[in-house]
Formats: structure tokens, C-alpha cells, sequence
């Protein structure tokens, strides 16, 4: 046998907790980077709105300029919309996981359940994109609302839309929520939050209950909820999808982008979760429960996973190019562009779904730890490469415009770094609560023995 | 049990050398069967098994046992490798069929959209499809192949006791054509292994 039956009964009695201090240096260097980013990030939304970069017009070539505070906006929201997948994904696993009524990956469920209770500090860090000299910027229909509320000349807001702006007109419903000038956007913002966060705390909740107990109704709970919340999830991360990435182009229209934020999450989600498990793996803990089988099922479902986010973005995308409508090609059309169509074949295409579907094939490599998570870095890689290209592009400049684009490059890695320090110190100290893996659940030992 | 017992008489049957006895079956040792009481029995004689070097045997059991594979000794089976192979068969015969014929031989305008290597999206639908398609019939005629199916007959299918093995039976068959076989050592084996009710397995030729 590959490898030996493990009693639960020969485990230590409180799981395995993560010590923090021996990660000391880490986390000293996570915090000084969010401490240091976000008083930047600050300086940058404040100050930064009379700070000019010059830049060429997109379709002219004449010379434009932008603020800082424009710029670093699409950064933020860039970075943001990063992180707030990973949180997606490990309530969409942890839900999955529930749900499904599965024992293998108990061993590993401790993980996705701490990556989705980072909602919180992800809420906080998406405030900044409330601010109305944010949100005009980024979702030019908030700058239209304000412009045709302000006009005066028409009796609301509807009607001032109705003779300016006949498709806003159509969406005014949807967009402010039936709120008069209020974009609705704002209320959705929370309620997204709050049913994501409920769903996250509710199953830690359960899970760390039991830790102490061994008690098995929490596991019934939790199989229950995670039935009925499965919908509600399915809705906040669509609408979040179309509030916050398709909203930025409100004239372009897909029905199928809340399903390609999905994917995205998913397989990013499961790959950051293959490279948490191993390098934990690798520095001494997961020693008595952790096996190649585990990680075999996990890169089996990263590998699924690639297939089902190829299967949608390349059916969105071929839906579009061949019906060929105006409305619709325009996403397409200025990421197919210039230094934006090299970006799109090989780092979103090739990147996001040849290369780690070939190297995911072999089973040997599923089953490898330092190999699959290797491919794990890649495709998390790719998925950031993704989210870069649903966001980016909308701010205006070519990929290749120089040197503004310098700059650019540098307000989007900065408030990358600034949201990924956050996160991730915020995930390591809520993974340092509890154990490493739910010590007290009854399905820990078959989990544990799991062979497929 | 009574009726398996004349069975045990058949190796000590000398077979006439001419067409003298042309009505009576001629018969091929297939190998010993053995039965065991548990999986746990099953799966500690398969080790033993395989640590004493047999090639042509088999384990049979109700269910699936996990980790059988590794207490067999089995490797993983080359199936993957024909899948593989079928797979890029589909796609390449997918991709020239559309792209040699309709951008390489007779450019052919559809909707507007280019005869280059920017029309490959266009033709994606249809290598996925082949690609599924080559990698599935060759997954399903190359394990039928693989397991040597279909037949008509098994000799197995010869023991009464064998019938056992889709209710509560685990066996273990050491074939006849494996190179240590032996008619009394590997049934002295079998024994030693803890096996029970052990059978010689015969086939009949003609």
C-alpha cells in the first residue's frame, strides 16, 4: 500500500495549529507592506486627483491627460476584483464541499473556509470605490446619472435619460434600484457582501464548533445551508460580475460574463488552495493526514476546472465574433488591438488554458506536490493576467503607449501589493485561529484514508 | 461443493494420444482458484502474491477494494497513453479537414471573417467535438482491448464456487500460463496463503 491507515485516534487532540511565530519575518514584511500601501494608496486617492499623466487618445492619437487618481482607481478596482475571486472561490468550494455531502477533502476544508471569511477585510478594502470621484470615473454611467440630474432642464432623472441617453434610460431601473439619483450600485455593493459574509462565517462557524465537540449535527447544518445558499451565491457573484467589471462599459451586453467570473474564481481559488496546502505541506505540517490522494483530487478538480473556464470564455468570445453585433464586439474589439491582441492570444488564451491543461494531463503531475503547484502558480498567474485584461483596457491608453503606460503599470502593481498584503495577513491570522484541519469533524478519518 | 469435488480428479485423467476417445472434451489447465474469507485475507495474499513473483494472476472480489492496485503490484495501465494518442489524432484530422480545406485549398469567405490564422476560432466547435470523440472510442474499444473483450466464455465461469464472487466470494486465480506455475507447488502456495476450497480451473479446447 501507498500509504498506511491513519486512526483519528492517534491524531493529537487539538489539530495542528499555524505558528505565527515562526513565520515572524513574513508576516513583519506583510504588514510593513500593507501598512506602507495603504497611507500610499491613501495619498494617491486624495492627492492624486490633481496629479496628470499624459497620454495619446486611444482612436485619434491626440495627446489627452488623466489624473492619478483616475488611473490608480482602475488599479484598485483591478486588485480588488483579484482578491474578491480568491474569497469567491473558497466559499464556492467550501459550499461545494457541503453541499455535495463529500468526505475527501475535510482534510483541506479548514483552508477554503479561512480564504472566503476574508470578505471582511475585503469589504473595507472596497470602500474606496464608493467614493463618487471613484465611481464616476470607473462606471461612466454614474457620471452620466450626475451630469443628466444636474441638467435641470427635465422634471427627473428618467426623463433628463430619455432624450440624452435612451439606453441608460432602459437600465435606470436596474442600475439605481427604483432609488431615484441614488445609484443602486451602492446597496448592492453591501448586500453582496453580507450574503458572501453570512455563508463564509456560518460554515466556519459550524466547522470550528465541532473542533471541541466532535459533534455531528453541525455537519448536517451545514449540508443544509449550503444547499439553500448555493443560489444566493450564484446571484451576488453574477450581479458583483456585472456591477463592478461589466458595468464598465454600460453600452456592452453578455449573459454569459457572470459564468466566466465563476470559472475564474474556481480554478484560481483551487489553485491558490493547492499552493497554501503544499507549502504548509512542505514546512512541517498536514505531516499525519495530508497524501498525494489529496492533492490528486484537488489538481483533478483545478484541471476540470481549466476545461469549464476555457469552454465559457471561448464561448462567449466566439458567440460575439461571429454574430459580429456592434453592441456586443466592442469588449472584444479594444482587447483585440494593438499590444491588447498579443496580450489576449497568449497570456489569456495560450496562458490561461493550453499551458496548464497540457501540463495538468498526466496523472504523475497531479499527484507531484512541487509539480502541481508549480502549475498552480501558473494558473493563478494567468488568472491576475485575466483580470488585468477584463479591467485595464477600459481605462483608456493602449497597452503599448508609453510612458504613460509606466506609470499606469505602477499604480496597478502598487495597489496590488497594497490589497495582497492585506489579505494575506488577515488570512494567515484568521488561519492561526483554529486548527489547521477540522480536527473534531466526523468524517476527518475517511477523509484522511481517502483513495481515488 | 459435491459437484466441484469430481472437478479436483481431473488432472489425474490421462488423455489418450489418438482419436480413440474423439467424444470426450479435451481439456486446458487454466490455472488454481482460491478462495479467501475477507478483504483483508484477499488483499494480504495478493500481496504475498505479487512479492512471490507471479505475472498471470488475478484477485476478484464483489467491489472495488482500495489500494488492490498497489498490493497487486499493478502499473498503470497504458490506456491513457492510447487516449492521448486518439485525442490529438481527433483535433489534428479536425484542424486540417477545416482549416487545409477552407484557408489552405479553396479560401472560402464566411460572414466576413478572414482565411487566415485569425479564422481558427471558427473552427474550434468541431475540433473540440473530434477531439471528444476520438479520445472516448478509443478510451472504450481500447480498454475492451485491453481486457481482451468481447468473449464468449470465461473459464472461471466453469467453477460453481466462482459464482460466489458477485455476492461475498474473493478469489484469487493463478493462471496456468504463468511461467512459475506449478501443478502442486503454486496449489501448495495458495494453501499457505490461507486459501480455501482451491480448484483447479480447466478449460474445454474442443
Amino acid at each position: 500500500m501507498s500509504h498506511h491507515f491513519v486512526s483519528v485516534s492517534t491524531l493529537p487532540a487539538g489539530g495542528e495549529k499555524l505558528d505565527l511565530s515562526r513565520i515572524g519575518k513574513w508576516t513583519a514584511l506583510l504588514r510593513l507592506g500593507a501598512i506602507v500601501g495603504l497611507v500610499l494608496s491613501a495619498v494617491l486617492f486624495l492627492a492624486g486627483g490633481a496629479i496628470k499623466i499624459g497620454s495619446k487618445d486611444f482612436v485619434s492619437g491626440e495627446a489627452i491627460s488623466y489624473t492619478v487618481r483616475e488611473a490608480f482607481s482602475y488599479s484598485w478596482l483591478f486588485a480588488f476584483y483579484v482578491f474578491f475571486t480568491l474569497a469567491l472561490g473558497g466559499l464556492f468550494w467550501t459550499l461545494l464541499h457541503n453541499a455535495s455531502n463529500s468526505s475527501w477533502g475535510v482534510v483541506i476544508r479548514r483552508l477554503p473556509e479561512t480564504l472566503a471569511v476574508q470578505f471582511v477585510p475585503l469589504l473595507f478594502l472596497g470602500l474606496p470605490l464608493l467614493f463618487p470621484q471613484v465611481r464616476e470615473t470607473l462606471w461612466t454611467w454614474m457620471h452620466d446619472h450626475s451630469v443628466a440630474a444636474k441638467s435641470g432642464e427635465a422634471a427627473s432623472l428618467k426623463d433628463a435619460l430619455h432624450h440624452s441617453n435612451h439606453l441608460l434610460y432602459h437600465k435606470l431601473n436596474y442600475l439605481t434600484l427604483w432609488w431615484g439619483a441614488v445609484p443602486g450600485f451602492i446597496p448592492r455593493f453591501f448586500i453582496y457582501f453580507l450574503l458572501l459574509g453570512v455563508g463564509a462565517y456560518a460554515l466556519r462557524g459550524w466547522s470550528v464548533s465541532q473542533d471541541t465537540t466532535g459533534d455531528v449535527r453541525p455537519t448536517l447544518s451545514a449540508r443544509r445551508f449550503s444547499c439553500g445558499w448555493l443560489p444566493l451565491f450564484a446571484i451576488s457573484l453574477t450581479f458583483a460580475g456585472f456591477d463592478w467589471i461589466k458595468g464598465l462599459n454600460y453600452a456592452w451586453f453578455s449573459t454569459m460574463f457572470g459564468v466566466n467570473v465563476f470559472a475564474g474564481s474556481a480554478v484560481a481559488s483551487m489553485a491558490l488552495l493547492i499552493v497554501i496546502t503544499v507549502t504548509l505541506f512542505e514546512n512541517g505540517y498536514f505531516k499525519r493526514v495530508l497524501t498525494a490522494e489529496h492533492l490528486h483530487l484537488m489538481g483533478k478538480l483545478m484541471h476540470a476546472f481549466t476545461i469549464f473556464w476555457a469552454y465559457i470564455a471561448f464561448s462567449q468570445y466566439f458567440l460575439i465574433w461571429y454574430a459580429n453585433i456592434a453592441e456586443e464586439t466592442q469588449f472584444y474589439a479594444i482587447r483585440n488591438t494593438g499590444g491588447w491582441n498579443y496580450y489576449s492570444i497568449f497570456l489569456v488564451t495560450i496562458g490561461h488554458f493550453f499551458i496548464p491543461f497540457i501540463l495538468l494531463l498526466p496523472r504523475a503531475a497531479k499527484k507531484n506536490f512541487k509539480r502541481v503547484r508549480a502549475i498552480a502558480l501558473w494558473i493563478l498567474f494567468a488568472h491576475v493576467c485575466e483580470a488585468y485584461w477584463f479591467i485595464i483596457p477600459e481605462r483608456g491608453p493602449k497597452l503599448a503607449d508609453q510612458p504613460a503606460i509606466v506609470w499606469a503599470v505602477m499604480l496597478d502593481a502598487a495597489a496590488f501589493v497594497t490589497i495582497g498584503c492585506v489579505v494575506a495577513l488577515t488570512f494567515l491570522k484568521s488561519l492561526a485561529q483554529h486548527s489547521l484541519y477540522p480536527c473534531g469533524d466526523p468524517r476527518l478519518q475517511e477523509s484522511i484514508n481517502v483513495i481515488n | 461443493m459435491v459437484s466441484v469435488l469430481p472437478l479436483l480428479l481431473l488432472p489425474l485423467i490421462q488423455l489418450p494420444p489418438d482419436s480413440a476417445m474423439a467424444d470426450a472434451p479435451l481439456k486446458r489447465t487454466h490455472g488454481y482458484l482460491a478462495e479467501f474469507g475477507s478483504v483483508a485475507e484477499l488483499f494480504h495474499a495478493a500481496e504475498k502474491c505479487r512479492d512471490a513473483g507471479f505475472r498471470f494472476w488475478d484477485t476478484h472480489s464483489p467491489f472495488p477494494i482500495h489500494g488492490m492496485d498497489d498490493a497487486m503490484g499493478i502499473k498503470k495501465s497504458i490506456l491513457s497513453l492510447f487516449v492521448l494518442i486518439g485525442g490529438c489524432t481527433g483535433a489534428t484530422v479536425a484542424i486540417l479537414l477545416q482549416f487545409g480545406t477552407q484557408v489552405g485549398l479553396y479560401p472560402t469567405v464566411v460572414q466576413g471573417k478572414p482565411t487566415n490564422l485569425f479564422t481558427l476560432p471558427a473552427y474550434f466547435p468541431i475540433s473540440f467535438e473530434l477531439t471528444v470523440l476520438f479520445s472516448a472510442l478509443t478510451a472504450v474499444f481500447g480498454s475492451m482491448a485491453l481486457m481482451k473483450l468481447p468473449r464468449l466464455n470465461h473459464p472461471l465461469f466453469n467453477s460453481v464456487n466462482f459464482q460466489r464472487v458477485t455476492d461475498d466470494g474473493f478469489f484469487i486465480c493463478i493462471e496456468q500460463k504463468d511461467p512459475q506455475f506449478h501443478p502442486e507447488k503454486t496449489k501448495a502456495f495458495l494453501e499457505g496463503l490461507g486459501g480455501r476450497n482451491i480448484e483447479l480451473i480447466e478449460d474445454e479446447v474442443a
